[in-house]
């Protein structure tokens, strides 16, 4: 019985694993199936083919890996401080009172600013160069990162926090030992609409105003009619957001181990 | 008399302050509480009678002199939850703090604890034996903020993080290199019986065995004062019978000194040599408990003295007439 079911169980596991891939697996080959037999225009949408053949053309000149590199450094220079902002706002703020009436209000209003609403103004303090596009990204992930600390910093068990006081630890390990753990489901869930916003904001940001970058390559393409190319930024960004989305998934599995116990 | 039977005979001493003698602290608990002033009288005949005090040297004693402490409501009106209330624990005692809810018994817990800070009175920590019924310079009295080391609380809630191991759990707050703090954890651990459970997360365990990683990472300190905030309430029968014997063994190692607070008059028998009943902020009457241990329920006189400290707690008419004579033959 075993051996007959081995195989069986094996092969279930692989399906669970392509299943997530069905659905744009589908879409292309209708695309590919529609284009072919010419129901859809090559210059209204090119043929999944003709994507991948530009996406070869730009690969052989070296094109395509400049733009993915700049649009790469962007998004995480970009990331990393306005995390870093973000996270350092939150425990401040999350931490103590003071801070909290001293910033909140602040950061409220401006979290309500629609930050690519800067744009403009942005192009107009530092041209194309490379700051407007580092501060619209570390805007756009710093709020989420900021409220989603502060709010799982001050959602931590009071009771655990009593129970680290009493029980002598410092006021270091207190906060390393029980507050951050404490808050830190919360805090990745933040990281991960960051990580999100990261990309929202870049694509924008390159297409408006940008020397180079996937949506700088985007805008080009579309001067001279290059529908494949503009498909292709188009997928880039979908496979990099769907990359960054994994493996913040990974890290939280990773660090709250704990709490995929306690769901088994 | 075994060494056991003489710990449960119990010698409480009151007094106040360090320059206050037991006259003043009598006279002063004349005007608050009748039957405070008869334990404390009883008391220190106890004491001066005691010509072999036990003295392990570990267990730590209380003060609580005058102690009170009220809550602020919204709407400003005050609730006095402790009115000036006195007790005295001596070493390596174990007390039982019963009470109705909301009759502040948990409140006088945080107090011991260093959790909060009484409004007035002070609580002290006191060495040794006292002689003549005063605090001496011998005693090293201090005041338990200052001395909070050497007292840990057990809560109601294991309150155990869930994002460490049991094992670093139970090495949590203690001092020294890692692998030393893991040594004393996992020792701790043989003796709650769950060596073998140190790796796991605590989300795996069950209710009772979370209390009992909770009582090892309170032991782990060598804690001279014990504080056990209900913390069998939560739960069953089984459990916290296996739980009560876990403690009493421990206590009996260990020696420290213990305060249980608890609504379950059984468990307060079972566990100490005397049970403290609290009502309206004020200790309304103390009850040595002079068992044997360990101590069983269905004997005839563990269930009389069940009996007795209940009906003074639920304020039971026809056992009235026994509880005045209990009052009077313990206090």
């Amino acid at each position: 019985m075993k051996l007959i079911f081995f195989p069986f169980f094996r092969f279930r596991g692989l399906l669970n694993r392509l299943l997530p891939w069905l659905v744009p697996i589908i879409i292309v080959i209708l695309w590919q199936w529609a284009s072919s037999r010419g129901q859809i225009s090559s210059r209204i949408a090119p043929s999944p083919v003709a994507v991948l053949e530009a996406a070869w053309e730009l690969t052989k000149t070296g094109e395509l890996l400049k733009h993915l590199w700049a649009s790469f450094l962007r998004a995480s220079a970009g990331f990393t401080l306005g995390a870093a902002i973000g996270f350092v706002f939150g425990v401040a703020n999350g931490m103590s009172r003071r801070f909290e009436i001293l910033f909140d209000t602040t950061l409220q209003m401006a979290r309500n600013i629609p930050h690519l609403a800067m744009i403009p103004l942005l192009i107009l303090w530092f041209g194309i160069g490379e700051e407007s596009k580092l501060f619209l990204v570390v805007l756009g992930v710093f709020f989420p990162v900021y409220i989603n600390t502060f709010h799982g910093i001050r959602s931590v068990d009071a009771g655990l926090v009593e129970m680290g006081e009493s029980y002598g630890l410092s006021k270091g390990q207190l906060f390393l030992q029980v507050i951050l753990p404490g808050a830190l489901p919360s805090i990745l869930v933040g990281v991960r609409y960051a990580l999100g916003f990261t990309w929202l904001t870049l694509i924008v940001a390159e297409m408006i105003a940008a020397p180079s970058g996937i949506g700088y390559m985007a805008m080009t393409a579309r001067e001279f009619m290059q529908t494949d190319v503009v498909l292709l930024s188009i997928l880039l960004y979908a496979l990099l957001g769907k990359l960054a989305d994994t493996s913040s998934r990974r890290l939280e599995r990773g660090l709250l181990a704990w709490q995929v116990v306690a769901v088994k | 008399m075994t060494a056991y039977q003489e710990k449960s005979q119990g010698n409480g001493i009151a007094l106040g302050r360090t320059h206050t003698t037991l006259n003043e602290v009598r006279a002063k608990a004349h005007h608050t509480n009748t039957i405070v002033q008869k334990s404390l009288n009883v008391s220190r005949a106890r004491f001066c009678l005691s010509q072999n005090p036990k003295d392990n040297g570990h267990g730590v004693g209380v003060i609580a002199n005058h102690v009170a402490r009220h809550f602020q409501s919204r709407d400003a009106s005050v609730r006095q939850v402790l009115a000036s209330l006195d007790l005295v624990i001596s070493p390596s005692e174990f007390v039982a703090i019963v009470g109705k809810s909301g009759c502040g018994k948990s409140t006088l817990l945080r107090l011991l604890a260093g959790l909060d800070r009484a409004d007035k009175g002070e609580i002290f920590l006191f060495d040794g034996v006292l002689s003549n019924g005063e605090l001496s310079d011998a005693n090293q009295p201090r005041l338990i903020q200052n001395a909070l080391s050497e007292v840990r609380i057990m809560f109601q809630e294991a309150r155990l993080l869930p994002w460490k191991r049991v094992i670093d759990n139970v090495a949590l707050g203690l001092p020294g290199p890692r692998a030393k703090r893991r040594d004393a954890a996992m020792a701790m651990l043989e003796e709650v019986g769950l060596s073998d459970r140190a790796q796991d997360w605590v989300l795996t365990l069950s209710g009772g065995q979370r209390q009992r990683v909770a009582l090892a990472r309170a032991l782990v300190h060598r804690p001279r004062l014990l504080l056990l905030d209900e913390p069998l309430g939560a739960l069953d029968a089984l459990t916290r019978i296996e739980m009560q014997r876990l403690i009493e063994r421990l206590w009996r190692q260990h020696h420290f000194t213990a305060v249980l607070v608890t609504h379950d008059v059984a468990e307060a028998v079972t566990l100490a040599d005397r049970v403290v009943l609290i009502e309206s902020g004020k200790i309304s009457l103390t009850s040595s408990i002079d068992l044997l241990r360990p101590r069983h329920r269905a004997a005839t006189d563990f269930a009389a003295l069940e009996g007795q400290v209940l009906a003074r707690l639920l304020n039971d008419p026809t056992e009235e007439g026994k509880v005045r004579e209990v009052t009077e033959w313990h206090l």
